[in-house]
């Protein structure tokens, strides 16, 4: 296994987990919430689990995202926190 | 989200090379659920995900591709029925509730050239039943969220 | 407070990092959680379901009435959301009706 390669797709996992909480905009939100769990299903197929990742790329980097710009379109889309 | 954007690099791309790829990836997806990764919920999210594309990049009021409400539903229903239906076929040939191996599958591998086991006959016709079931929902979903933002 | 908390995460870390350093490696078929079930679906799948796709086998297979389970539950969130949504989209025209 390529482990600096995890390592470093760990640390964009954290980073982008970081980054869709502290930012302002909610669209940016989701976006960077899509590209966590891009990442996510990156690792998981790395780690061998290739249906797990296909489930999570198609809804959690997909579909969810798309949900939630219709969600956030509902709402305010600045938020003070 | 409700306005389309009139840009011609958008339009393109997501009608000419987006759309098309992902539906028959997507459908690639649900037919070769036993032999590589994937299956029917797979699949479902990937073609949901696709109708959902033509919403967000095009527009709620795109006329291509909107599936009426009524219609959704009864997609939903019949996915639920095809499940059931492979659960109560072998309930019927004599055997438990989604045991599949009494399936009747002759005629589908003289049909179709294949060799087909009847227990992975069952799990094609389920992962039918699951692909419709979630396509249908996603797709439902969205469409009355949008509707609900558009006063 | 805050402080305190950065504390509190910062030794949680150090704990499941430490914790991690004893678990088996991924995919190991002598792993305690690969030895009691795992050969039996494995062989199942070889011998009655012949399809080269063990997750397909056992979450569609050996495993259906789960995934019936969660297409019911699926198929029930949008009924939810139709129920809910629907709803509030009438209220406003009975409301301008009377």
């Amino acid at each position: 296994m390529i482990w600096w390669l995890e390592l470093s797709l760990f640390g964009l996992l954290v980073v982008a987990a970081l980054i869709a909480l502290s930012v302002r905009d909610m669209i940016a939100a989701v976006a960077t919430l899509s590209v966590y769990s891009f990442l996510a299903a990156t690792l998981l197929a790395l780690m061998g689990a290739v249906d797990v990742a296909l489930t999570e790329a198609a809804l959690g980097a997909g579909v969810t995202g798309v949900l939630l710009v219709g969600a956030v379109s509902v709402v305010d889309r600045r938020t003070p926190d | 989200m409700n306005d389309r954007y009139d840009s011609v690099i958008l339009h393109f791309v997501v009608r000419v090379v987006m759309i098309p790829l992902i539906i028959v990836f997507g459908i690639y997806v649900l037919l070769h659920g036993e032999l590589s990764p994937g299956g029917g919920f797979q699949a479902g999210a990937i073609v949901a995900a696709a109708l959902l594309l033509v919403r967000l990049a095009l527009g709620n009021r795109q006329a291509a591709l909107r599936i009426p409400q009524g219609l959704l539903i009864w997609l939903a229903c019949i996915g639920l029925g095809i499940y059931m239906f492979g659960g109560i076929l072998p309930l019927i040939l004599g055997a438990n509730f989604l045991d599949y191996a009494p399936i009747p599958v002759e005629w589908y591998n003289q049909f179709a050239g294949e060799h087909r086991t009847p227990r992975s006959m069952g799990i094609f016709i389920i992962e039918f039943g699951v692909f419709f079931g979630v396509a249908a929902v996603l797709v439902l979903i969205y469409d009355l969220i949008a509707g609900s933002s558009r006063q | 407070m805050k402080l305190l908390m950065l504390a509190f995460l910062a030794g949680l870390v150090a704990l499941l990092v430490w914790a991690s350093a004893d678990l088996p490696d991924r995919a190991d078929p002598h792993a305690p959680a690969n030895q009691h079930l795992s050969p039996e679906l494995t062989e199942m799948t070889e011998s009655e379901v012949v399809i080269p796709n063990l997750v397909s086998a056992i979450l569609a297979d050996f495993r259906s009435y789960d995934t019936l389970g969660e297409t019911f539950v699926i198929f029930t969130a949008g009924l939810a959301v139709l129920l809910v949504l629907q709803r509030s989209r009438r209220v406003p025209e009975e409301d301008g009706d009377e």
